[in-house]
């Protein structure tokens, strides 16, 4: 845990924009409050997809979706709209560039921290 | 929230981020520098007009004391967006001018449950083109952003509704800047005095039906009259009334007493009972001010017994009850609340398994 914390906030806080935030994004855990948890083993291998034409690939727990996706750099956050049209927002918390996190706005789940590390 | 004290002290001025002291009846915010990626804008924004119903504030937000404390925007409406938006929409040679009036903003909060309070950001804008003698409407949007704090939270909330208008303005401006290169947009001709006029907007077409509603707080005292036993019950209920159908958060404290009837040929000469009860509690509001309630609960207490040779004992006391009932709540933040209903109740007291009665209550909405 701490090793991550100093990863985390030892890496280069980047601009909250497109360009940094279009890269494949793996899970890596969650946090709340202080206690944090690593990925079940059904989310081991899922990431989020988030291309430069504003199209993403998602993988939860094996599932794989896709959709579209925008950014509201003043709102400070990223819509998800998947194939029905139906959209979630999530928070963009921190935004460096070894680490990625955000909070869905998803009752019960607002006040968890979800990590992403980038991957190819 | 017992007083809505209207005192106008000095504004404070809050630059973006910085902490806002909330000791005041108004408080100013100012956008905070910041822009959002525009690529080639083919358009930029030549004025800004404050078309607004109501100019007077953006909304209001609540401060330590719960007191209500307007929000305006500085320097004022027009300038603060125009000074915003300039930041993005850079203006060209190549870029049209487009005038965007403000028909609504408004910035609102409430507390939606027992742990969190919504905070809401609403925005109407249209968007026209100037001819030499003529005025195109050439779009018309609506947007809002909610975001749930928790209770706890509650300190943050302006400086996130700041943040919220440079949201709804981005959010607006692109969708703008979409419809337009994607030449979607429906052009109208009209009367160029619109733009002096304020508009008759004072809600959005898109919020109708999703209301955030408000927070009802109520102690109630009730007084039961049943088959078996006769007491009182003191309540705290709490719920919003965003949906026509409410579950509120009830937590009981009571007392009855086992009527002489019932205790006639026992062993026993007094026998109290002291439950408290939590259950699902379901209102509908029939007509604004009242609301039918059907409640399940589940009584748990201890029944405290004496017998004719003033021996004491208890017994522990566990049950299921129903109620139905009908409650007048006022509208008003302060006021009396009445209610009445019947209810049946199984438990095991060593007395009797099964009771039923009526209940009167009232109480105080705050």
């Amino acid at each position: 845990m701490s090793l991550l914390v100093v990863t985390c906030y030892g890496a280069k806080a980047q601009k909250i924009d497109k360009k940094s935030l279009a890269k494949k994004w793996k899970l890596v855990g969650y946090q709340y409050g202080k206690t944090w948890h690593k990925p079940s083993s059904k989310e081991r291998g899922d990431y989020i997809l988030l291309r430069n034409n504003q199209t993403y690939v998602s993988v939860s727990e094996g599932k794989t979706e896709t959709g579209k996706w925008s950014l509201n750099t003043n709102g400070k956050y990223i819509r998800f709209w998947d194939k029905q049209g139906k959209s979630i927002r999530f928070f963009v918390r921190v935004l460096k560039t070894n680490r990625l996190v955000m909070k869905a706005d998803i009752e019960d789940m607002r006040e968890i921290d979800i990590h992403y590390v980038p991957t190819k | 929230m017992l007083v809505n004290i209207t005192r106008v002290f000095t504004c404070l001025i809050i630059f973006g981020w910085a902490t806002p002291q909330l000791g005041y009846t108004q408080v100013r915010i100012v956008l905070k520098p910041s822009q959002w990626k525009v690529d080639a804008p083919s358009f930029y924004i030549q004025e800004v007009v404050d078309g607004r119903k109501d100019p007077q504030n953006i909304g209001y937000t609540k401060n330590g004391l719960d007191e209500k404390v307007a929000i305006k925007l500085s320097p004022d409406l027009s300038k603060a967006i125009q000074v915003f938006v300039n930041q993005s929409l850079v203006k060209n040679p190549e870029a049209a001018p487009i005038t965007l009036q403000v028909l609504y903003l408004k910035l609102k909060e409430e507390q939606t449950s027992t742990s969190e309070v919504t905070a809401r950001a609403e925005i109407k804008l249209a968007f026209y083109e100037k001819e030499a003698t003529r005025l195109k409407r050439i779009y018309v949007i609506e947007h809002y952003e909610d975001e749930v704090f928790p209770t706890s939270g509650k300190s943050r909330i302006l400086d996130a509704q700041e943040k919220r208008i440079r949201g709804l303005l981005e959010h607006c401006l692109t969708k703008f800047g979409e419809e337009r290169e994607t030449e979607r947009l429906k052009t109208e001709y009209v009367d160029p005095k619109v733009l002096d006029k304020p508009s008759t907007i004072d809600q959005l077409e898109i919020t109708k039906g999703k209301s955030l509603g408000h927070w009802h707080n109520l102690i109630t005292f009730k007084r039961s009259m049943g088959h078996h036993t006769q007491g009182w019950q003191v309540s705290y209920i709490g719920f919003s009334n965003r949906e026509e159908i409410i579950v509120p958060f009830i937590f009981s404290l009571g007392q009855s007493q086992t009527k002489e009837a019932t205790i006639r040929g026992s062993e026993y000469r007094v026998v109290d009972a002291y439950t408290f009860s939590f259950g699902s509690q379901v209102y509908i509001q029939l007509l604004p001010n009242f609301y039918a309630n059907v409640t399940l609960n589940i009584p748990i207490g201890i029944e405290m017994l004496r017998d004719r040779q003033e021996k004491r004992s208890q017994n522990f006391l566990i049950g299921i009850g129903s109620k139905q009932g009908l409650m007048y709540i006022p509208k008003s933040s302060l006021g009396l609340v009445l209610g009445g209903g019947v209810y049946q109740r199984l438990q095991t007291s060593r007395m009797f398994s099964t009771d039923w009665g009526f209940e009167l209550s009232i109480g105080i909405k705050f």
